[in-house]
């Protein structure tokens, strides 16, 4: 609020911009606009988010009933920005999880020429797990490590950025990679916020790996539509 | 400014040395450039009639008739040196070019010429010809003036003529096969189709990416001489249902890794067919849907380096709507070049005319000729292939043998000369031997006891210790 209050007194128009559903510090920033008596506006679509990530994100936090999805509002274009896909990925091991991320980057820093690629992560030791796993392949100087490489910075050649998911609020990437998803598991990471603020970061791709269960509603949230037929429904007694 | 608009003028063969320096008084002036080529015994000096001064008139264009020029040129080189090469004097140019270029340019009915079409073709080339990390982005634009296609696209806007375009090519072949300049990546022969579609292509035509993909490859496809075997089938290929049509970008970009994958396999060590080379540039032009993933390109073996001329292609049909923002900088930027307009009495800034390029090669042979040529880059020579289009050309350097042989030769050569350094000194260190005796026996006559005749260090300073204190007594 004094922050609020000291820009105020430097210029008459203030913005203050938020979502409900990213208030990963459990704090509700929003209500310092209300107390200001600051003008609100809605924003009716959005442009960043691709078709499939906003499906995801709605089933992780719907909408208050009455309100539209972000898949609803999206204004986002695949033939000109390309088809977005989710998925999740189940690996047997994190060296697993690595080589399925590495080659899916190989892949993302020829689509998305000029581009930046995010990886998160939950916990903060994965950091520098991650610097060491890149550093071993070719690709690693194109990697910065925020919290782990000295001078680490958004600016520069480099197009790959890793982060825990609590520091990419405000980030956004034409490629996420949610590494380690079985960190999100218990509390607090499992709360919804967190993996919400995670997949809203994607514009276009978005992939997450985990190595065993990861909280529920995530992993429900990434959920494909499967055929199913009766061996399903009814499996045979051996 | 119109041909007509340039009066001519004759001299006396005496008298041209003066009028090339730009003092023009002595001519016989004529309003036809026949006229003055007949009194002028082959050589008519032309000048921009708004820009004739009193005292300093040079001329601005130089007709020399084809059957004379050898010996106009040779005569100037032989008896005025210094207004050779003529070129540096004023744009010179052959009757026949002039007739064809000039006079008859406007009886020929006119084809359209789109120059970003143009710019995307030289483009696509610059890439080609170039080193494998080139990028877009930082090319230096500049070298568009040494590729093949922008001599032929000037002659394409300039003169829009298809002989225009067909005598460009003749005589850039003509510079293609001259020893005398360094080989490049991409020969004329594998550009010629590259050249064909932006000359005929109507300029109102706007084609989508994947019309463009299906105009090039099929046109390719029918234009190979021998059937292709080629397994990846172009129809299949660039279908609507084919990865490369995917909405999805890493799908695309996937694609593409097997489309290169499976034809780099059937291809092996070979050098690819023009096909097989289209057929890769499509597949990187839809990954981008656009010209936007050109860098897929650079990555493929220096062979595959005619791709990137049919990507430029591509990219110029389907114009800048599929270009990205380097694309669009590059191309937009090379177009500058390609649209200045063209005047007879213009500055050329070619090192050398064609009809003296021809001239020049007929006579002598060996590097040397160029190499003492006043040029405006080291090592490269312009030349004026038509009336307004110039080529760069890089000066060959000697192969590594003949580096290697001339490294030898300098070596022998400063053997040899140290060799005689060496028996010259021994004559002279013999002669003074022979000297010392004979000195010392005369001396040893004179003066009983008297040391013999000092030419070592010792005896000379005593000597000049002797001679000193001598001088002292003076």
């Amino acid at each position: 609020m004094e922050e609020l209050d000291g820009l105020l007194c430097l210029s008459d128009n203030v913005c203050i911009c938020g979502d409900v559903r990213q208030g990963i510090y459990d704090k509700d920033g929003m209500t310092a606009a209300k107390r200001l008596g600051l003008t609100k506006h809605s924003l009716k679509t959005h442009y960043r988010i691709g078709q499939k990530i906003a499906r995801v994100a709605d089933r992780l936090i719907p909408p208050k009933p009455g309100q539209p999805t972000l898949e609803e509002t999206c204004n986002y274009n695949p033939k000109v920005q390309g088809e977005s896909s989710a998925e999740m990925h189940e690996c047997d091991s994190r060296d697993e999880q690595f080589e399925r991320m590495l080659k899916l980057i190989r892949v993302q820093l020829d689509a998305f020429k000029d581009e930046m690629i995010g990886i998160f992560c939950g916990r903060k030791e994965t950091l520098a797990e991650l610097r060491k796993r890149f550093d071993a392949t070719d690709i690693g100087s194109r990697v910065c490590v925020h919290g782990v490489d000295p001078n680490a910075s958004f600016e520069g050649p480099r197009r790959i950025h890793v982060l825990t998911i609590h520091s990419a609020k405000g980030t956004e990437f034409r490629a996420v990679h949610l590494y380690g998803a079985e960190e999100l598991h218990d509390f607090p990471m499992n709360r919804r916020e967190i993996g919400f603020t995670a997949i809203t970061r994607a514009k276009t791709a978005l992939n997450a790996f985990r190595t065993g269960e990861t909280n529920k509603p995530l992993e429900n949230a990434f959920a494909q539509p499967t055929h199913m037929n009766l061996s399903d429904l009814f499996p045979k007694q051996s | 400014m119109k041909t007509d608009d340039i009066r001519w003028q004759s001299f006396e063969r005496s008298d041209l040395p003066k009028a090339l320096f730009g003092s023009a008084r002595s001519g016989v002036r004529s309003w036809h450039m026949e006229n003055a080529l007949d009194t002028g015994h082959g050589i008519a000096l032309g000048y921009a009639e708004e820009e004739q001064g009193e005292t300093y008139s040079p001329p601005a264009v130089i007709v020399l008739e084809d059957k004379a020029a050898a010996e106009t040129l040779s005569w100037l080189k032989t008896f005025a040196p210094e207004t050779s090469p003529l070129s540096q004097f004023a744009r010179v140019v052959s009757r026949s070019d002039w007739e064809r270029f000039g006079a008859e340019r406007r009886r020929r009915p006119r084809t359209a010429a789109r120059e970003d079409r143009w710019a995307c073709v030289v483009l696509g080339e610059l890439l080609a010809q170039g080193d494998s990390d080139l990028e877009v982005a930082t090319l230096p634009l500049s070298w568009s003036a040494s590729c093949f296609s922008t001599a032929v696209a000037r002659s394409a806007i300039i003169h829009a003529t298809e002989d225009a375009r067909r005598i460009c090519v003749e005589r850039l072949l003509v510079l293609e096969k001259d020893q005398k300049f360094a080989r490049r990546h991409v020969a004329i022969a594998s550009l010629e189709p590259v050249w064909a579609p932006p000359a005929a292509s109507r300029a109102e035509d706007t084609l989508a990416v994947s019309e463009v993909v299906d105009l090039v490859v099929s046109a390719i496809t029918r234009a190979a001489e021998e059937p292709t075997d080629l397994k990846v089938r172009p129809a299949t290929l660039f279908s609507p249902q084919s990865d490369l049509m995917s909405d999805s970008v890493e799908s695309r970009v996937v694609a593409f890794q097997r489309l290169t994958a499976q034809i780099g396999d059937e291809v092996g060590e070979r050098a690819p067919t023009a096909l097989e080379q289209a057929v890769i540039a499509a597949g990187a032009f839809l990954v981008g849907r656009g010209s936007s993933h050109s860098f897929l390109l650079s990555r493929l073996p220096r062979r595959w380096s005619h791709t990137f001329t049919w990507f430029g292609l591509m990219a110029g049909l389907a114009g800048p709507q599929s270009w990205d923002g380097e694309w669009s900088r590059a191309a937009k930027g090379i177009e500058r070049f390609l649209r200045g307009t063209f005047d007879w009495c213009g500055v050329s800034g070619a090192d050398l005319s064609w009809p003296e390029y021809s001239w020049l090669t007929s006579t002598f042979t060996g590097k040397q000729v160029f190499a003492e040529l006043p040029k405006m880059l080291p090592k490269v020579l312009s030349v004026e292939v038509v009336p307004g289009a110039i080529c760069q050309l890089r000066l060959a350097t000697d192969s590594p043998g003949a580096a290697r042989d001339a490294s030898q030769r300098e070596t022998a050569d400063a053997e040899r000369r140290e060799r005689e350094l060496r028996d010259t000194l021994d004559q002279v260190a013999s002669l003074a031997t022979r000297a010392r005796q004979l000195v010392g026996g005369q001396e040893a006559q004179r003066t009983t006891g008297q040391g013999s005749f000092a030419l070592d260090d010792t005896q000379e300073r005593e000597s000049s210790a002797s001679r000193s204190r001598r001088g002292k007594r003076h």
